[in-house]
Parts: C-alpha cells; sequence; structure tokens
C-alpha cells in the first residue's frame, strides 16, 4: 500500500513538474519571440552609459540599423566625439569596422578566429532560452510589487557561455524584468534589469536596460534605447559606401 | 703595386681633402649600418622575449571541432605527439605541458587581464627554482588556489600575500567561469613583459577551463638556440603530418598582417592540431626587417648619387691639380693606363677607407648605445634586451654595402681619371690645361 501511494505521489509530481515546465516553456518562448524581428527592418539609437567607481560616465551614442532577414546589421558611432563616424557593417558572415580617421575599412570573417584563439565570432551570437536552457527551477513570487514568476534555466550543453540563468518575468505581459548571469561554478556574474518595454508593430524590445558587473563592485551600465523605427530602411545603408558617404556630409 | 704606393701617398699628402670625402662615405655607411643592425637586433629581442614568455621555442596545441561547429581547445593524443618528439631526431632541452588561459583579474576596483600559466610544479621544479620572489613562499605552491603573480600585476590590482583574487575566464567551450585565487608569491620584475603571464596551479586552472584535472592543453619545446628552430619545426610539423591531421603553418603576407584577424579557410572537420613557433610569431618582423634593409640600400644609393657628384668633381679639381705631375710621369713614360690606375686607385682606397671608418663608428655608437637603459615598461620594450637596444651584426648588406660603395665611387672616379690619362704631357709639363 505504501509503494502504491509512492508511486502514486512520483506520478502526480512528476506530472506536476511536467504540466509546469509546459506552461513556463511557452513564457520563454514568447520572450524568444520577443527578439525577433525577422520581419521587418528596424532602426534605433542606442545611448550606451557606462559608470565604474572613481571614474567619470562614459556616454557612447550609437546609430543602429538591423536588416535580420538577411543578417544585416550597421553600427554607426554618433558619441563621443572622438568616435564619431566609426561604423560596424555585418552582412551574414563578413564584417568591416571603418575609420575614419584613416578613411580605411578593416574586413574580418564571422567564421574566423578571435585572436590567436580557437574562440570564434560566431560563438558570441546571442542565444534562445527554449532552445539553448532547459528549466532547471520555476515558482511564483513577486518582484517588489509585481507578480513574477522566477524562472532558472540551465544550459543544454556546454556551449552556451552562460551557463545558468535566472529570469524574473511579470505574470501579466510575460516580460522578463530582471536577469541573473550565473558562471559555470554557479557565481552571480551580471544582473539585467529591463525596467521599460516599449513597442515596435506589436512587438516589445526593452527601452532600457541596466547592466550590474557583480564582480566588479559599483560597475554598470545603462542602456537607453530613442528613435526606435521599424520603416523600412534603404537598401544602400548595408553597404560600405554608406559609412564612407556619411563621414564625408 | 707602384700606382698603388702612388695612390696611397696621394691620398696621404692630402689628408683634409681625403678626410672629408672619406667623411662623406663613411657618414653614409654609418647610417645604413646603424638601421640594418638595429632592425636585425629588434627582430633578435622580440624572439627573445617571445621565447623567454613562452617559455619553449615550439609550441603544440590541439582543436577539436564539435557537431555544432564551434571549436575547443583539445590536445587529444598527448602520448602519440611526444612520441613523435621524442623519435623525430630533433635535439629537444626542455619539454613543459601546461595548461594556459587568458583571465580576468578583480580586486576590489581593480581589474585586469593577464595569462595564467597552469604550472604541475612537480614537473616543473627547474622553473620553480628560477622564480625570484619579492614576497611571499613556494613552500605553499601546492595550494590549489594559490597563484604567483608579477610584482607590477600586483601593483595594478593592490594585492598583497594571501590576498583572495577573483578570477574570470572561459572554459574549453566557451561558457563563463569564475574562480577564487589566493596570492601566495609575488615575482621581482617590474618590466611589461614579466607581467604578461602569472602562475597557478594546473589542476585548479583545468577545473575551471573544463577539461580532466590530470589534463594539459599545450606542449611547449625549448630548443638548444633559436638558430634551431626553423629546421626543427619543419621536421617535426612532416612527422606529425603523417599521422594527424595539422592546421597549416602560419605564413604572413606583410607586416600589414593583423593577429586580430587572421584569416583561415574554416573546412576542417574533427581533431586536428598546430605548430607553432617563436620565429612564425615574429616572421612578420623579419618581413619588416626586409623592408627597412631595402628602404636603407634606397637611402643608400641616393646618398651616394649625391657624393659620386662630390667625389667626381673632386677628383675632377685634382686632376687640374696634378696637371703638371702627371706630365712629368707621361714623359718620364708612365703610360695612359697607369694615370688612369692611378687615380681609380685612389678612389678605391678612399671608398675602402671611408666605408670601414663608417662600420667601426657605427660599431663604436652602437656599442655605447646598448649600454643606455631605455626602461622596461613602456610595450617598447618587446624590442629590447633588458631594457637595452640590441644591434646584431649582419654581414651580407655590411659586404653589400661595401662593394655598392666601392663601385660607385670608382665610377664617380673613372671619369676624371680617363680625361687624366687622356692628357698631352708636353701641354701638361707647360700646364697649359
Amino acid at each position: 500500500m505504501k509503494k502504491l501511494l509512492l508511486l502514486f505521489l512520483i506520478v502526480v509530481t512528476g506530472w506536476s513538474v511536467a504540466f509546469a515546465d509546459t506552461n513556463y516553456q511557452e513564457i520563454l518562448k514568447s520572450i524568444d519571440d520577443l527578439q525577433d524581428f525577422s520581419d521587418m527592418d528596424l532602426s534605433l539609437v542606442w545611448t550606451i552609459v557606462g559608470m565604474k567607481p572613481g571614474e567619470d560616465k562614459s556616454v557612447r551614442k550609437i546609430q543602429v540599423f538591423r536588416r535580420d532577414t538577411e543578417e544585416k546589421f550597421l553600427y554607426l558611432f554618433l558619441k563621443p566625439e572622438v568616435d564619431k563616424g566609426q561604423g560596424f557593417l555585418m552582412s551574414e558572415d563578413n564584417a568591416w569596422m571603418y575609420d575614419p580617421g584613416s578613411r580605411k575599412f578593416s574586413h574580418f570573417s564571422l567564421k574566423e578566429n578571435i585572436g590567436d584563439t580557437d574562440a570564434k565570432n560566431e560563438d558570441i551570437d546571442g542565444y534562445s532560452y527554449v532552445d539553448d536552457y532547459s528549466i532547471e527551477n520555476a515558482e511564483e513570487s513577486k518582484l517588489g510589487k509585481i507578480d513574477v514568476y522566477v524562472i532558472t534555466l540551465v544550459a543544454k550543453t556546454n556551449e552556451v557561455s552562460t551557463p545558468k540563468v535566472k529570469l524574473w518575468v511579470r505574470k501579466d505581459k510575460n516580460l522578463p524584468i530582471k536577469q541573473e548571469d550565473y558562471s559555470l561554478s554557479d557565481r552571480l556574474v551580471r544582473t539585467m534589469i529591463f525596467p521599460k518595454w516599449t513597442t515596435v508593430d506589436g512587438r516589445y524590445i526593452p527601452s532600457q536596460q541596466l547592466i550590474l558587473d557583480n564582480l566588479k563592485k559599483g560597475e554598470k551600465t545603462q542602456i537607453t534605447i530613442s528613435n526606435l523605427s521599424n520603416a523600412k530602411i534603404p537598401d544602400d545603408v548595408f553597404t560600405k559606401a554608406y559609412l564612407e558617404r556619411i563621414n564625408n556630409k | 703595386m707602384k700606382y698603388i704606393k702612388i695612390a696611397l701617398r696621394n691620398l696621404s699628402r692630402e689628408k683634409k681633402r681625403s678626410f672629408l670625402l672619406g667623411g662623406a662615405i663613411a657618414f653614409g655607411l654609418f647610417i645604413v649600418t646603424v638601421v640594418n643592425c638595429a632592425s636585425a637586433g629588434a627582430v633578435q629581442a622580440i624572439s627573445e622575449n617571445i621565447t623567454r614568455i613562452a617559455d619553449g621555442h615550439i609550441f603544440i596545441q590541439g582543436s577539436k571541432k564539435l557537431e555544432s561547429g564551434k571549436t575547443i581547445s583539445n590536445l587529444e593524443d598527448k602520448d602519440g605527439i611526444l612520441q613523435i618528439i621524442e623519435e623525430s631526431g630533433i635535439t629537444v632541452t626542455k619539454i613543459n605541458k601546461r595548461s594556459e588561459v587568458q583571465i580576468e583579474l578583480i580586486f576590489g576596483d581593480n581589474n585586469t587581464r593577464t595569462q595564467f600559466s597552469g604550472m604541475n610544479w612537480d614537473r616543473e621544479s627547474e622553473v620553480k627554482n628560477g622564480f625570484v620572489l619579492k614576497d611571499g613562499s613556494l613552500d605553499s605552491l601546492d595550494e590549489e588556489q594559490g597563484i604567483l603573480i608579477n610584482e607590477k600585476l600586483a601593483e595594478n590590482l593592490d594585492v598583497h600575500i594571501n590576498d583572495m583574487i577573483i578570477g574570470k575566464l572561459q572554459t574549453v567551450t566557451g561558457q563563463t567561469n569564475v574562480g577564487d585565487f589566493k596570492v601566495i608569491g609575488i615575482l621581482k620584475g617590474t618590466d611589461m613583459l614579466s607581467s604578461l603571464t602569472s602562475y597557478a596551479n594546473i589542476k585548479y586552472v583545468n577545473k575551471l577551463i573544463g577539461i580532466p584535472e590530470d589534463d594539459y592543453q599545450t606542449i611547449y619545446l625549448s630548443l638548444e638556440s633559436l638558430d634551431d628552430v626553423d629546421s626543427s619545426a619543419d621536421i617535426l610539423y612532416d612527422k606529425l603530418s603523417d599521422k594527424y591531421q595539422m592546421k597549416p603553418r602560419n605564413t604572413f603576407t606583410g607586416p600589414s598582417m593583423s593577429f586580430a584577424m587572421k584569416k583561415e579557410a574554416d573546412d576542417w572537420v574533427g581533431q586536428r592540431y598546430s605548430l607553432m613557433t617563436v620565429t612564425e610569431m615574429v616572421g612578420f618582423l623579419d618581413q619588416l626587417v626586409g623592408i627597412v634593409d631595402n628602404i636603407s640600400l634606397v637611402v643608400l644609393i641616393l646618398l651616394f648619387l649625391i657624393i659620386i657628384v662630390g667625389v667626381a668633381n673632386t677628383f675632377r679639381m685634382i686632376m687640374y691639380d696634378r696637371v703638371k705631375e702627371i706630365g712629368s710621369m707621361r714623359a718620364m713614360g708612365m703610360q695612359r693606363g697607369g694615370i688612369r690606375a692611378i687615380f681609380l686607385y685612389e678612389g678605391f682606397f678612399l671608398s675602402l677607407a671611408g666605408a670601414f671608418s663608417g662600420i667601426i663608428f657605427a660599431a663604436i655608437v652602437m656599442f655605447g648605445l646598448s649600454f643606455i637603459n631605455l626602461g622596461t615598461e613602456s610595450a617598447a620594450t618587446f624590442f629590447l634586451r633588458d631594457g637595452h637596444l640590441v644591434f646584431l651584426p649582419v654581414i651580407f648588406p655590411l659586404v653589400r654595402n661595401i662593394i655598392l660603395v666601392s663601385v660607385l665611387t670608382v665610377l664617380a672616379v673613372l671619369f676624371p681619371a680617363n680625361s687624366a690619362a687622356k692628357l698631352d704631357p708636353a701641354k701638361a709639363i707647360a700646364a697649359m690645361y
């Protein structure tokens, strides 16, 4: 009788976990989908403010153009003045950096090794919560006054750069508002906070992010998004000529 | 022989003129010799510095391509490789087996990047005994989290003995990992090169980078001399290629080649190995030396085109000064060829004296410069030996430059020599020119 009861408990508990996983998987999938802009062009301006103890704030402004369907990206530095005009153009497996001082491009393949190591640029790709992680733990909780799901994820393989992630997701909109990244030795490395979100064509994008370096006390970065638009970007923007032209103005 | 004697006498009797002409030639040779020797010395210094940092001349590593297409560091068949090294016939004075990792060290508000060499202290007693400590002790080297860092690095991080430092790194598969390290020793030396590498327990490093504790990633081979590196590497690479898939050797196409943007075909699969040498690491500098050498040759030629105009004019003046003397010699039976030979010998000996003076002066200046300590804290220290400039004698360019200068000078003297030879003896004696 005891064995039967135990079996029943195992089955029920297993079913509950599986059921819970399924729901949380959907939440994770919806978060993954937030970053999917494959059916539209996207242009925006990043303002990146770096703060380090004992140092002045550093402010960088970068104009970003994205066309995910063709794997094309263009980053153009607007600030600080010393970096103004520097550009970074990526198209599929190729990338070019433009230095307005020398008016020269440096080309490199995104399939090449980085430096003298075996790490590759393609290893620095983003990750998918659904494809790259499995749920280790999930529960309902509160972050301040906000009702959240707290989901702990562990990497499915040892090839994912962040081995463990803890996510706080708003229950009402399925939007992550906090993320903690852990090292393989289970040390908190980085905390990201997404206090504000904005929408573009019905999809959410964090308009403000705060990134705290948990290993370096007091070091943080704030990223703000402005001038967000999904208007069609002219084809010639994703060209080297555009980077040269914009610097000749 | 008599023409040579007369030519030498002529040079010695016009000391001031010979000194100025020879001085111009000497100056040209001085500049070019210093440039050639300094550029060759810089490459030698870089090779020595890299050998010192890396503690070896030839490095063997392995890579494995995973199903995902990701490449990881993996030295799989270590025993097989070591056997090939042993059977290759090359003279290896030392074999080190280490794991290396780029790491960000964090202590309070301070952080810096460095390379950690994971050391098996039982295997590397020679290296251990060579350490000079400023603080701490080597007795606790076996502590799992113990590290030896350089004085300069300790200063940058503001750490002392027994302080715990956070280290952030990546595993061989690219995962972020963090470990704690305890400073057990601070090595003497404030130069930039010494601060590039720190030493940790290989077991702990392996644990952090995600490989078995008794494993290692790189085989370092030390040879008897830098001169043996290329030939030994060629032999070893061929032997390894017979058994394993090898990464193509580095070929530097020009000084603009960047380590950061290294291009390489990515069409290999499975496990492969790479062999690299210190000379390959400075290979592009060898090409740079070649370019400097060629530029200095062009400068030398331009300089001498100017100098030989002066030499030609001076010898024309000499010819007019000696008209009576030439006439007398011709009247006494000396043939035209003799007069021409005297002028040409004068030019030749002048160029030789100038060239050797320039080289001797260059040697003295280089000797003096090599005593000046330029410090070891800047990036320029890579080009120096313990903070001092290195000048390497380069025989071929030296001989080539001496021959070039002699030929150009003799050519410059040829025209006035011919004119002197063609003088009419009677008119010359009467000084009618």
